[in-house]
């Protein structure tokens, strides 16, 4: 009995083995992290300092009344709404219409996707010598200069760059979807957007479940446009959360300030990455 | 035969459009390559207008900014070894949690699954700040470590929905021939998870040879900076001559389009089998 045991949990120590890297990897980077951070959020700490003061929940409070909030949440909010509802739309259409077969279509395929080998840095460079020599050209001024239009602005260079994957995406669910279901719904009379609403859309779900998540996440941990495109301006207009989260952190040394912003805007992501990872698992037990 | 009209307008338009897709997916390349190809004063004086002759000067001059080669080497050890080890680890780590589905291994699950829609802002300074009393900073190991943490959470994903489409009849028939975990996971499965390895070498390389941000936060040192980093470093130092700018931007650009058009083909069927499988 004693010897069964004794194997049977040598198996289970094996078995540990394979995810332990991964593990340790990700206890160390992560979650370590996770927690540390929480204490700086109650000192008025600059980063450097060799004593911190404890300051109790006076950061909590400031946060809540901080005008200078109201920007990076509105530039944010328009970011992840714009680019994750125009990409999975692009992303999408692009894929209907190259999953018939004619000539040229690899080619399509292959130079829609380059843009996504482009680093953020270049796709921010290249776009803004666009912004100002090509529109330059047509009269037109860069909506990178002006307020109401940088976030516009930026949008359409992170659109250009992941319109290409979700393309993929959708293509490979795409090509999941059984042929004769269109032929029998074809049969019956059904038109285009019947077809899509009642064959495509129920039948690519999964895609949808992966890609939505996806851009949602990417778009707020937005940052390297902010950066290196426009700075945060003009005038703060394009100043993301995670831009404004770096200042304080780094330039303005007001790290007890700064992760007290991050910390509060980590349980609102965590609320809905609750919502959508839940969504993510109810898909995994249908599998 | 009207139909078969109506039918052929169609395509034509689809088309058309797709073409006009793909000609604003190049647009900006062109004028990369303008500038690239140009002196600065054959720039002021013919600006976008198609380059008439091939002037490799700015290249040449590319190669002779200081540590520009640096941090191609830089670059390129990181993104070796972060590709390296996700693959290894996290197709190990989907391969275990799936297979094991009970309590344990599916909470573990969870939390990476939760990595990948948290703001990586919310970690970033007691990170820098654990990684600097570790004498990380300013070394590629930290930025390789800071990067696996990262991502991990993503690629155990990808893998984990893969792994699920791979039959355990074989793996059980290797048991009974007397292979143990390892031997199973070695020559059964991890030759079977091929089409999803490729999605992710080219999805984590690009990540990777691409990320601006981790190695903006941990490394100040000149000589330790990676490409993107350059790039923003010359694009700023430079102001005056971009056209040396775009020129070093470029040949930066060439690792990663020749990993994805080498593993192109195999995208589309790691994430048919993998993500998006019904």
């Amino acid at each position: 009995m004693t010897r069964r045991r004794k194997t049977k949990l040598k198996r289970e120590l094996i078995d540990f083995t394979f995810i332990l890297p991964a593990l340790v990897i990700f206890i160390y980077i992560i979650i370590v992290p996770l927690f540390a951070g929480i204490r700086y959020t109650f000192t008025d700490w600059n980063g450097m300092a060799r004593e911190i003061h404890f300051v109790g929940l006076k950061n909590y409070i400031t946060v809540f009344s901080d005008q200078d909030l109201l920007k990076p949440i509105r530039n944010t909010a328009i970011y992840t709404v714009l680019t994750t509802l125009i990409i999975n739309v692009l992303g999408l259409a692009l894929a209907m219409m190259v999953t018939k077969e004619f000539r040229g279509v690899n080619i399509i395929k292959s130079i829609v996707f380059i843009p996504l080998v482009v680093s953020l840095v270049l796709v921010s460079y290249m776009w803004m010598y666009i912004y100002s020599d090509l529109f330059g050209y047509l009269g037109l001024s860069s909506p990178l200069t002006k307020g109401n239009t940088v976030m516009l602005g930026i949008c359409a260079m992170a659109i250009w760059k992941e319109a290409g994957l979700a393309m993929m995406i959708y293509l490979a669910a795409l090509k999941n979807v059984p042929q004769d279901f269109y032929e029998a719904a074809t049969i019956d009379g059904a038109g285009f957007w019947a077809k899509f609403r009642n064959i495509t859309i129920p039948m690519i779900a999964p895609a949808f479940t992966y890609c939505i998540p996806y851009w949602i996440a990417g778009g707020l941990r937005m940052y390297d446009y902010s950066y290196v495109a426009t700075g945060g301006g003009p005038n703060h207009n394009s100043e993301s959360m995670a831009y404004y989260i770096y200042e304080y952190l780094f330039p303005y040394n007001k790290v007890g300030y700064g992760q007290t912003v991050a910390m509060i805007y980590l349980v609102f992501c965590l609320i809905l990455s609750h919502y959508v990872t839940k969504a993510l698992r109810k898909r995994e037990i249908e599998m | 035969m009207i139909h078969n009209t109506r039918y052929k307008i169609e395509k034509t338009i689809r088309i058309v459009i797709l073409w006009i897709v793909a000609g604003i997916s190049l647009a900006p390349f062109y004028v990369m390559i303008c500038y690239a190809f140009k002196s600065k004063e054959e720039f002021t004086k013919t600006g976008l207008a198609f380059p008439t002759s091939v002037n490799l000067q700015n290249f040449a001059d590319a190669f002779h900014l200081k540590n520009y080669i640096n941090s191609i080497v830089n670059s390129a050890v990181v993104s070796v070894f972060v590709v390296l080890t996700i693959v290894i680890c996290c197709s190990s780590s989907a391969y275990i949690i799936t297979r094991k589905n009970n309590r344990f291994y599916n909470f573990i699950y969870y939390f990476f699954q939760m990595v990948i829609l948290i703001p990586f802002q919310s970690i970033m300074f007691p990170l820098y700040q654990e990684l600097s009393r570790a004498h990380f900073l300013n070394t590629l190991f930290g930025v390789i470590l800071a990067e696996l943490g990262v991502y991990m959470g993503y690629y155990v994903f990808l893998y984990a929905g893969f792994v699920k489409s791979v039959p355990v009849a074989l793996e059980e028939a290797a048991e009974i021939d007397g292979c143990n975990r390892y031997q199973v996971y070695r020559k059964i499965v991890f030759p079977l998870l091929k089409p999803i390895t490729m999605t992710v070498i080219v999805l984590c390389f690009l990540a990777s040879w691409n990320d601006f941000f981790l190695p903006l936060i941990l490394i100040q040192k000149d000589s330790m900076k990676t490409l993107p980093l350059m790039q923003f470093f010359f694009f700023g130092e430079y102001s005056s001559n971009v056209n040396l700018a775009f020129a070093a931007s470029m040949i930066a650009l060439i690792p990663p389009t020749v990993i994805y058009f080498c593993a192109q083909k195999y995208i589309v069927a790691g994430m048919t089998a993998g993500a998006v499988k019904t």
